[in-house]
């Protein structure tokens, strides 16, 4: 059994574990080049994650409604001005679950009042959609008619009738719309914010392979004006996160 | 702190622990490469909370911090919890630096193979006491522990260490 002061030697010998000198030192040279973070869209990593899932969300949202053929077509109804629509469609959804609840049973007689209630609640909701709405607005709206058309089409299934087809088109269609402003404002929004962040660097001292990068972006972004692909615009805010967060592509 | 001052202290304390660091990291994960990129990653932090001119009291223990949770996340990625053995490091063909200096000896292996049965607290606490001659009040500090358990931790280890060498 060795000694406790051997021991601590043999311990100590790792010790002469050390880096290489060229790697510490071109490091070190790396990471002192790079730009300083800034506070911004681009500086919080998670906000600049958020911002990207959110148009993800509304892009495939956007998609999912569009892929549904039942859903266009029908003119828009009138709506009021005071928008209450959140809460209107948050009471829709409620009798709808209930009418789904009872469609399991045979109380006819309360089905038949819960499908009028339902009907009349949905109409409401219709009625009390803006014109416009705000990102996060569209967000929860398009969340609320997702979780109506789902039990409505189980209702529709367990009572073995078609109710409520008029107002759920209205709805679809209007959610469409919300979508696709929503999506050309992002688009807008994001692209202003990639044109700044390309000023920004142009102003900084870059390294070579930074450079390289930042001229990958301006490229893309110059491509995404003249074409509108979206997988450009994309591809450049990708290649700006990296940028700010020192790592090449 | 302006341009020059952050420079200043980033490469000042970049000299003085890049060397602890990359001990640290490659004793945990046994290979040059992955070590290299843990202390690059966890230096670029360091330099961007100082350009975001953050107050740091003690670097080593900030720069340990991120270490730590920079091998969690190697390992979380690599889908393992225990350390690999040093024979891992040299099959995949990384050579470290350091082996010209010493030669690996089947001392120097034994002892790095003993030191990796410990749990990751005790290794760390083993790592920073005996290799970066660090007061056990300053362990305690890092791990949020009595002086008198962190001096309990490694007497311990030393006994596990020693044990397994025979």
């Amino acid at each position: 059994m060795i000694s406790e002061q051997e021991l601590e030697n043999r311990i100590r010998s790792l010790k002469a574990i050390e880096p290489r000198k060229e790697w510490a030192k071109s490091n070190k040279l790396f990471i002192m080049e790079s730009p300083a973070p800034r506070a911004g869209f681009f500086a919080v990593p998670k906000f600049s994650h958020a911002y990207v899932y959110s148009v993800l969300v509304i892009v495939i949202l956007a998609g999912i409604i569009m892929s549904n053929p039942g859903v266009f077509g029908s003119k828009l109804s009138p709506i009021v001005t005071n928008d209450q629509s959140l809460k209107y469609l948050e009471e829709a959804e409620q009798k709808i679950t209930k009418l789904s609840e009872l469609s399991k049973t045979s109380d006819h007689a309360e089905i038949s009042a819960a499908i009028n209630e339902s009907v009349a609640t949905l109409k409401q909701a219709v009625n009390s959609l803006p014109e416009k709405a705000d990102h996060k607005k569209v967000v929860a709206i398009a969340a609320k008619v997702n979780k109506i058309n789902q039990t409505l089409s189980e209702t529709r299934k367990q009572l073995g009738q078609e109710i409520a087809l008029e107002e759920q088109k209205v709805l679809a269609d209007k959610v469409a719309v919300y979508i696709e402003d929503d999506i050309a404002q992002t688009h807008k929004q994001l692209s202003d914010a990639v044109k700044n962040e390309i000023a920004l660097y142009e102003k900084m001292e870059l390294s070579e392979s930074q450079k390289q990068s930042l001229e990958q972006i301006k490229s893309d972004f110059s491509e995404y004006i003249k074409t509108r692909d979206v997988q450009l615009l994309q591809s450049a805010v990708e290649r700006l996160y990296f940028l700010s967060n020192n790592q090449n592509q | 702190m302006n341009k020059e001052h952050i420079q200043s202290v980033f490469s000042s304390d970049y000299d003085q622990y890049i060397q602890s660091i990359y001990r640290f990291a490659y004793i945990k994960v046994n290979s040059q490469y992955t070590a290299e990129e843990i202390c690059s990653n966890v230096f670029t932090k360091y330099w961007q909370e100082l350009c975001k001119g953050s107050e740091i009291e003690n670097p080593r223990a900030f720069l340990y911090k991120l270490a730590r949770n920079a091998v969690i996340d190697f390992y979380r990625k690599r889908g393992r919890e225990a350390t690999a053995p040093i024979e891992a490091g040299l099959e995949l063909g990384t050579t470290p630096s350091f082996i010209p200096a010493i030669e690996v000896s089947s001392d120097l292996e034994q002892i790095k193979s003993a030191m990796c049965s410990l749990d990751q607290e005790a290794q760390n606490a083993v790592i920073w006491h005996f290799l970066d001659d660090m007061p056990t009040k300053e362990i305690a500090k890092i791990l949020g522990k009595s002086d008198g358990s962190v001096r309990t931790m490694i007497s311990r280890s030393l006994k596990d260490i020693r044990s397994k060498l025979v």
